[in-house]
Parts: structure tokens; C-alpha cells; sequence
């Protein structure tokens, strides 16, 4: 391989991947500590914030003429606040009643998933949409390549989850889901109220599996099925991190965008599937609160 | 007791004889109608509809003095072999279908040729490999250039244009299309004395390809192979390729759609080989293919493929046998159609490939030759299949 | 009671239609939908004795397929008549199952679902990767030898189907309610809750198993994309909408998302917008699904549910 140092594009490759499904998966570990449900439907708030800004940017390009960019910045703006919306919406129609009743909402949100993937064939068709680059081009780091959309993919999901650690420590809402997510009935002794709560950290989950989406559209092709594959990946991530544990999502998306990276290169994808499946079937074994969560039921 | 009523009524609808009219012939497709390979599917039921209508319009098929006019019913296999053999016995069994112009999807196509064969049905099917048809199964005929025939005139050319390219690397997914075409890919890059160094399997539905595309470029192959991937895997990978630093020959057999390349790929797409890409819209193109490019724009909002295309080719076909056989009986069909020359999208076409399956079951079609430059595709050799060329004479 | 009986009574009349149509039905295709939906049913029945402890055992798709494979192999191998490859295929689930749950059912709720539906997806990728099962291709040529095989499929499932409600309207089946309720409590008293747990499980995954291999005979036909993680939800679809208060929720489910993917099958590609509004439209405002609706029970929760 020439000019490429190996170990340093396995390690890049790794964390480029690992960025996205951190973002993806901060958002699920979210929503079951606060409500301590498993939603099913996670990866389709994922695509659709992806396959609108997919749309939405090359039509809004060729309309006003300004730089790929710019309408892709305004674009995703625009969609984080309509996600925002879709998540409030959801929550209220479909989850808030299944808030602790993991196998209710397992089967409502599979059911939702089903749903929605449709409707996004229909709507946006099968055909596969790309955000033209943003950034055209690759740097290097270290004697390995990394293309510049990724980069910034890698930046922002950096900011993203030191700005969710903020939230989370520093103020009242972050308390409050922090509250009631380590213990709700002391939470609601202390008068924080649980209903808005939940919806809160619903509404912020799915908007950071949003954010994974928008961030990913420019550097790969998406369907109203992308999100399936994302979706598996976050279970592993939290099941390794630890339900409902920030930490634990953070480590568990670079262990297993780690692990993807060096069992994909030397075997291949299907074999690096097998062998996080069968390490999350050991955790769960051995330690089934994952690396960080507390030995709770 | 409610309860009891709606299921008696809907039993009572499936009782219901399905609307078959004798003078009716029903078309059947199986495709994937949603999901992976939804455009597909869903373009050649579409193609299908045209072909159908473009017959009726012209008089329908004219057997003695009873007129049949054609109807097409598609449905979604979803690519696995229960749903196919769902289809399969919705098609056949309960819709009495028994010409099918498409299938697609080798699980689920087997599914229905287990009972298309039993029940004596025409199957068309884009299915490659000797185990899905031959003369231990009389109904069954493809109607795309497979593997078996694309790859070897396509490495051929590309050999011949790049002679300092001595290295492959074979890329496919890892379901039954992909597998049965590495085995084919291994062998007739030998043939034409390049070294195959790996052939890397992937999951289909796989959204970062970073460290497959580590992996290649740590192999250093003058050569990649993409065989049969799918469009959008295919130009993620390039792109990829081309990130790293890799630079290359790329191949890419089952190209089918440039657009989707050049999407997912941008300029890395420059350069590549495919042999199933035809550009529909262009001079290389017949009246009737660029006028079906022009309709699915339309309708669709993509470009025709030259799998989704194939169902225009079956229709046709079929519709030839009959009016030479002078029948709509599928056994006189079957045997009508090997020694038959039909208009075909592409022109004139008949049906052979004795000497690799056992019998004439396989289109013959001109294997196209193009390249992408540009952001174009650009037509470079159109190679008739030698039993064609004998037969024009 | 009286209802649970009213329940029974319809469970019997649409099993007696069903063999009603296979027997006279005349129309090749209505006998196959029947055997389909009598294949989903058996599927539910079982996934539903699961829940009857309180878990969801997403892996039952891999339990089902390790019978379709095993009928599959001995059956086209081995040249084992249809009755004997599709009962050995039944052991062979049964028995995987146990060191599975062994290890297993010790984490419980969640855990549990999670680490079945990784067995499931787990197996869908070995199948693939394998060439004694066919890869990808998977295997086909898998043909009954013998006649009047539709009426051993209902057979089996009618036999599935009356052994699990019988096992549950039996003492072992209390138990399981109580373990459902509170494994604590029942553990205090002295009996082995794990050791219960493993018994249903390694009866659900014998039963699945004879489903998978009764399968496998009636498509000819399986590769591994037929047992992935679809095929677990489309269980707990069947006994949610049907309703798991009572076994006939298990056939009512089946049924009605049987007759209704009929009637959609014209519209084309969009059975999985079916499904899914039928589930999320269940389970908003029909939690106790069909069954619900008929019998209005009482006393019987929705099995699954914890205490908040």
C-alpha cells in the first residue's frame, strides 16, 4: 500500500465510524433511561431526517443557485426542527403510554418501524439519494486518509456529545433526566415532573439519531431502509455501554466501530457482524448492565 | 359471532374466482417491490404494462379468430424464497397466470419454479447459473445476459485495453447472485491469464465500507472487480478506493445504472467498465428503448436498466411464440420459443446457449460494452453472441 | 369461564373450517394459504407459551429454522421419511435450545429479548456462511414423501396447538402464571424458577422446530433470508393483534393478518404498511387484541406487562 501507514487508516476508519453510530446511539440509551424502553423505531427518525435533507438540498441548490453548502446548512436546520416536532409528535400519540412497559413498546415501535419504512417508499421512492460532497476532498492524519465530509462528521460528533454531556451535568433538564432516570419515584418525591420529563428526553433522542442522519448524508447513498442496519449496530453499542449509561454508549460506538474496522479488514463484514453479536451475547452473559450501567433490573 | 361473519366473507372473497376472462392473458412478474431492489422490481412492472399495452393497442395477439388481449400482475417477492413462494402460488395457482415475464431474486425464483415447472408455466427469469435452467427444466428460459456470458468478452476487452493491469480483486455481495458470480468471475479472469489475488463478500443492506475498502487497497490489485454489486454499494466503494489512494481499472458487470453510479461515486465513476449498462437515452439505443427511457423518467423517476428491461424482451418473445405456434398453450410455447428469432428491444434475437446449459434456453442478446466518461456512458464494443450472428446469416 | 369456554368452542370451529376447505376446497391455492396460516399459528402458539413466563424470545426464529434446516438435510441427505425427519427436527431444536437458555434465561425482561434476537440474527449469518446448509442459496428440492401431506401439517399444528393449551391449563402452566407474576415469590417457595423457564423453553422450541420442518416441506424450498428477525415479530404481531389472554388470540391473529395480506396482495408492494398499522393500531387501541374485544376478560392481564 503506498504512502498509507495501515494501523493508521484501520484506527481512522475506525473512528469515523464509530462517530456516527455514537451520535445514533446516545440517543437510544436517552430515551431508555428515561423511559426504559427499547424504541424499535429509532433508526427511522434517523432516515428520515437523511432522506429529507437528501431531497431537500439538491432541490433547494438547483431553485436558488447558492452553494451546495450553504443549502445544506439551511436544509439542516430546517429538518432538525421539524424532527424535533416528529419526535414530540410520536411521543404523545404512540410511546408516552408505553413508558415502562418494555415489551409494549418493543412491539408498538416495531410495529411503527414497519409502518414508517413504508411510508417512506412511497414518499420519497426506493430509488437511493446522495447529498453531493460538502467538502470535496481528503486530508490526511497520521499517514491515513480520511475524506473531509467524514472529518467534519467526526468534529461535530465530538461537539455533539460533549454538549449532551453538558446538558446532561449542568443543567436543570439534564438533571431532571438524570433524575428520573437513575430512580423515578425520587425523582418525582422531588417534584420534577416525570410526563415532561420523558417527552424531553424522547424528543432529544430522536433528534440526536436525526442529527446521525443529516450528518451522514452527504458522505453515503440512503434508503428508507438505511436505518435498519444502524438500528442493530446501537443495540450492540448499548448493550455493551450499558442501557441507558452516556458513557457506556460512547465507549460501546468506537468498541464496535473499532471492531468493525480491524475484523472487517482482515475478514470481512459478515464475520465482524458474528463476532459483535456473539460478544454482546457474552456481556449480556456476564455482565449483563454492559461496561457502564448499574446492576439494576 | 361478528368475528365469525368477517372471516366467512373473506374466506368467501378468496373463493372467488379470479376474474379470469378467456380471452384475457395474464403476464406475472416476481420481483423485490420494496425494500433492497424495490427500483427494479418496480420499473419492470412498469415495462411490463408498456409492453402489454403497446400489443394491446396494436390488436392484442391474433390466435385463428379469437383475439387475447394482455394484463400484467406483479408481485413482491421481497427476495426471500418464503415470500417467492407465496407469489409463486398466488401467480399460478390462484390467478392462473402461466406466463411469467420476470423474476428476479434467486431464492425466491427457485420457489416458483418448483411449482411453474410442475404446473407446466412459461418462466422468464433474470436468474443465472446452470441451476436454474437446462432440460431438467423445460418452462424455464433467462432473458438477460448472466454471467456465464458477459464475462468473458468484457475482461477480454478491458485485458486488451490495459495490458499493463496483471492483478484483480472480486467484489460482490454475499447472497446467492454474488456467490455464483465470484465463482464465474475467478474463473474467466484465469482465462484470460489475470491473477485473481481475493473475492470479498459483503451483507447486503452494509452501510460503511471503509474497511472493506482498506482491504482492497491493502491487496493493491490493478484491477477491481464489482461483478454483480448494486449501484449504490458499488460507487460508495469507489469513492472510497478513490479516497484511499487506490488508482485502477474498475469493472463493473452488472452496471446497469450509470446515474446511480455517478450519484453515490462523483468522479471516481470516471473510467469504468460495465457490461449491462446500456445508455438508454442515447445514440447506442433503439427507437423503442430510448422511448421507454423517456417514459420512465417520467413515470419512475429513473432511468431504464437493462434488467428491468428484460421484461419488455420476455413479452415480446412470448408473444412472438404464440403467433408462430398459433396457440396460447404454454407446453406449444415452450417448444416454440428455442428456434424462434422475435424483435427484441435491442433488435432481432432468438434463443440459445445449448452448449453451456444443456438446451436453448438463454436470450440471445448483444452483450454491451460501455464506459462511463464524464459523467457519460459511453457505448465501446456492442459483441452479438456468435450463435446470433450465425443465425443472421 | 364461560367465556374461556365460548373462546374454545370458536378455536375448534375455525380449525374444522379450516380442515373443511383442504378437504373440499377444490382450489390447490386455498389449501397452501391454509397450511400457511396453520404454520403461523403453530409459530404463534409457541412464541405465546413463552410469554406465558413473562419472556419474549425473539430467537424463536432460529429455533424455527434450526427445524426447517434439520428436516432439510435429513430429509434430502439422508433419504429420513417426511413424519420421522420432520419429529427429529423437533428434538434437534428442543435440544439446542437447552444450553441457550442455560445461559440464558438467568437475565431476564429485556436482556432476555435482546440477547434472543441476536441468537436469531446470529443464526440467519451462519446459515449463510455455511455450505452443508447452502449458503445463501440455500436448499431446495425439499419434498414430502408422502401423500396427503397438507393433512399431516394441520395434524402437527393441531396437535402443537391443543398440547401447549393443555400444558397450560395444567398445574405446570399455573406455575408458569405465578412465575409471570412474581419469580420471587415462587422461588421462595421452593420451586426451581430457572429450571422451569428452561422447560418452557425447550417445549416452545420443540414445537417451533416441528413448524420449521413442517415449513420447509411445504415451501420446498428455504434459504436463510426466510428466518431472520422478520419472522419473530411477525409471531408477536399474530398474538398481539390476536390478543394473548387466550390461545384463540394466537389463530384470530394469524387469520386475520393471513386474510388481510390477501386482499392487499393486489395493491402490491405494501404488506409491511399493513402490518405495521395493523400492530401500532392494535396496540394503541386493542392491547388485549382481538380476543379482548370478544371475551372483555377480567381477572387476565396482558401476559408481558410488568407492574410500574
Amino acid at each position: 500500500m503506498s504512502g498509507v501507514n495501515l494501523t493508521s487508516q484501520l484506527l481512522i476508519n475506525g473512528l469515523q465510524i464509530g462517530a456516527v453510530y455514537v451520535v445514533f446511539a446516545l440517543g437510544l440509551t436517552l430515551i431508555f433511561g428515561v423511559m426504559r424502553i427499547i424504541n424499535f423505531a429509532h433508526g427511522e427518525f434517523f432516515t428520515l431526517a437523511g432522506l429529507s435533507i437528501a431531497t431537500a438540498v439538491p432541490a433547494l441548490a438547483a431553485a436558488s443557485g447558492w452553494a451546495n453548502w450553504i443549502c445544506y446548512l439551511l436544509c439542516f436546520v430546517l429538518v432538525m426542527a421539524g424532527m424535533a416536532i416528529f419526535g414530540g409528535v410520536m411521543f404523545k400519540l404512540v410511546f408516552e403510554r408505553f413508558a415502562r412497559d418494555p415489551v409494549g413498546a418493543l412491539i408498538v415501535s416495531l410495529g411503527l418501524s414497519m409502518l414508517l419504512q413504508s411510508l417512506f417508499g412511497l414518499g420519497f421512492g426506493t430509488a437511493p439519494r446522495k447529498v453531493p460532497a460538502l467538502l470535496p476532498g481528503i486530508t490526511v492524519l497520521a499517514g491515513g486518509r480520511i475524506s473531509n465530509d467524514r472529518l467534519i462528521v467526526f468534529v461535530v460528533a465530538v461537539a455533539l456529545t460533549a454538549g449532551l454531556g453538558l446538558l446532561l451535568k449542568r443543567t436543570r433538564l439534564g438533571m431532571a433526566l438524570r433524575a428520573v432516570a437513575e430512580d423515578r419515584e425520587a425523582a418525582l418525591l422531588q417534584g420534577i415532573d416525570d410526563r415532561r420529563t420523558m417527552l424531553a428526553g424522547f424528543m432529544i433522542g430522536g433528534l440526536l439519531a436525526a442529527i446521525a442522519g443529516g450528518l451522514i448524508a452527504p458522505t453515503t447513498v440512503l434508503t428508507p431502509i438505511i436505518g435498519a442496519d444502524y438500528l442493530t449496530k446501537a443495540f450492540i453499542i448499548i448493550i455493551l455501554g450499558g442501557a441507558g449509561s452516556v458513557v457506556g454508549a460512547i465507549l460501546g460506538g468506537f468498541v464496535v466501530g473499532f471492531i468493525e474496522s480491524f475484523a472487517g479488514f482482515f475478514f470481512d463484514s459478515t464475520f465482524a457482524l458474528m463476532l459483535l453479536l456473539a460478544l454482546v451475547s457474552l456481556v449480556l452473559l456476564v455482565r449483563p448492565q454492559g461496561l457502564m450501567g448499574h446492576a439494576t433490573r | 359471532m361478528k368475528r365469525l361473519c368477517l372471516l366467512a366473507i373473506s374466506v368467501a372473497v378468496l373463493l372467488l374466482p379470479f376474474g379470469a376472462r378467456a380471452d384475457v392473458i395474464r403476464l406475472g412478474l416476481s420481483g423485490p417491490m420494496s425494500g433492497a431492489g424495490a427500483s427494479w422490481g418496480l420499473l419492470a412492472e412498469w415495462v411490463a404494462k408498456q409492453a402489454a399495452d403497446d400489443i394491446n393497442r396494436s390488436g392484442g395477439v391474433k390466435i385463428g379468430d379469437q383475439t387475447y388481449t394482455f394484463e400484467v400482475e406483479a408481485l413482491d417477492n421481497k427476495y426471500t424464497a418464503s415470500e417467492g413462494a407465496k407469489v409463486g402460488q398466488a401467480l399460478i395457482n390462484r390467478d392462473g397466470v402461466r406466463y411469467i415475464v420476470f423474476a428476479l431474486g434467486m431464492a425466491p425464483v427457485r420457489a416458483l419454479q418448483s411449482l411453474s415447472e410442475k404446473s407446466g408455466a412459461i418462466l422468464f427469469t433474470t436468474g443465472a447459473g446452470k441451476s436454474i435452467k437446462g432440460p431438467q427444466f423445460p418452462f424455464t428460459f433467462t432473458q438477460l445476459n448472466t454471467p456465464f456470458e458477459r464475462y468473458l468478452p468484457l475482461f477480454s476487452f478491458v485485458s486488451k485495453e490495459n495490458p499493463q493491469a496483471k492483478s484483480v480483486v472480486v467484489v460482490d455481495p454475499n447472497d446467492a447472485t454474488g456467490t455464483d458470480a465470484a465463482a464465474v468471475s475467478r474463473r474467466d479472469w484465469a482465462r484470460v491469464g489475470i491473477k485473481v489475488l481475493d473475492a470479498n463478500f459483503y451483507e447486503r443492506g452494509t452501510t460503511e465500507f471503509a474497511p472493506l475498502v482498506t482491504r482492497i487497497v491493502a491487496d493493491n490489485p490493478d484491477i477491481v472487480d464489482f461483478s454483480e454489486m448494486p449501484p449504490s454499494d458499488t460507487g460508495l466503494i469507489l469513492a472510497g478506493l478513490q479516497d484511499q489512494g487506490w488508482k485502477g481499472v474498475a469493472v463493473w458487470s452488472a452496471g446497469t445504472s450509470a446515474a446511480d453510479l455517478i450519484q453515490s461515486a462523483g468522479s471516481a465513476s470516471n473510467g469504468v467498465y460495465m457490461a449491462l449498462a446500456g445508455d438508454f437515452s442515447g445514440a447506442g439505443a433503439t427507437p423503442v428503448q430510448r422511448r421507454l427511457d423517456a417514459g420512465a423518467v417520467v413515470a419512475m423517476g429513473q432511468h431504464m436498466n437493462a434488467i428491468s428491461l428484460s421484461a419488455w424482451d420476455a413479452t415480446m418473445a412470448i408473444r412472438a411464440a404464440m403467433v408462430k405456434a398459433q396457440s396460447v398453450d404454454p407446453d406449444k410455447i415452450r417448444q416454440a420459443l428455442p428456434g424462434l428469432t422475435f424483435e427484441s428491444s435491442y433488435g432481432p434475437s432468438g434463443f440459445g446457449g445449448t452448449e453451456e446449459y444443456g438446451s436453448p434456453q438463454e436470450m440471445l442478446l448483444p452483450i454491451i460494452i460501455s464506459q462511463i466518461k464524464d459523467g457519460k456512458t459511453v457505448e465501446r464494443a456492442r459483441i452479438l453472441p456468435a450463435e446470433l450472428q450465425n443465425r443472421k446469416g | 369461564m364461560r367465556r374461556d369456554r365460548f373462546a374454545d368452542l370458536i378455536t375448534v370451529l375455525i380449525a374444522a373450517f379450516g380442515l373443511f376447505i383442504v378437504m373440499f376446497g377444490g382450489k390447490p391455492y386455498l389449501t397452501q394459504a391454509v397450511i400457511w396460516t396453520a404454520l403461523d399459528i403453530a409459530l404463534a402458539i409457541s412464541l405465546r407459551f413463552m410469554l406465558l413466563v413473562g419472556e419474549v424470545n425473539l430467537g424463536i426464529g432460529a429455533f424455527f429454522g434450526f427445524g426447517a434446516y434439520t428436516a432439510a438435510l435429513l430429509s434430502l441427505r439422508l433419504g429420513v421419511p417426511t413424519p420421522a425427519a420432520i419429529l427429529a427436527a423437533g428434538a434437534v431444536a428442543c435440544v439446542a435450545s437447552v444450553p441457550f437458555g442455560y445461559l440464558t434465561l438467568r437475565v431476564s425482561g429485556h436482556y432476555f429479548m435482546l440477547v434472543s434476537f441476536a441468537l436469531t440474527e446470529i443464526a440467519r449469518l451462519v446459515y449463510t456462511k455455511s455450505s452443508l446448509l447452502g449458503g445463501n442459496s440455500g436448499l431446495v428440492g425439499i419434498v414430502p414423501d408422502l401423500a396427503g401431506f397438507p393433512y399431516l401439517v394441520l395434524g402437527i399444528c393441531a396437535s402443537v396447538f391443543a398440547a401447549l393449551v393443555a400444558l397450560e391449563r395444567s398445574h405446570l402452566g399455573r406455575i408458569f402464571a405465578a412465575i409471570s407474576e412474581n419469580a420471587d415469590i415462587v422461588r421462595a417457595v421452593g420451586i426451581p424458577v430457572a429450571a422451569v423457564k428452561l422447560l418452557c423453553l425447550a417445549i416452545s422450541s420443540f414445537t417451533a422446530g416441528l413448524a420449521g420442518a413442517s415449513f420447509a416441506f411445504t415451501n420446498t424450498v428455504i434459504a436463510p433470508g426466510d428466518f431472520g428477525f422478520l419472522l419473530p415479530v411477525f409471531a408477536l404481531a399474530y398474538v398481539k393483534i390476536g390478543g394473548d389472554g387466550h390461545p384463540l388470540g394466537a389463530v384470530l391473529g394469524a387469520v386475520t393478518l393471513a386474510v388481510l395480506s390477501q386482499l392487499v396482495i393486489g395493491l402490491g408492494a405494501e404488506d409491511t404498511l399493513l402490518y405495521g398499522t395493523a400492530i401500532v393500531l392494535t396496540m394503541l387501541f386493542m392491547p388485549r387484541g382481538i380476543v379482548g374485544l370478544l371475551l372483555r376478560p377480567s381477572r387476565r392481564r396482558p401476559t408481558g406487562q410488568r407492574p410500574t
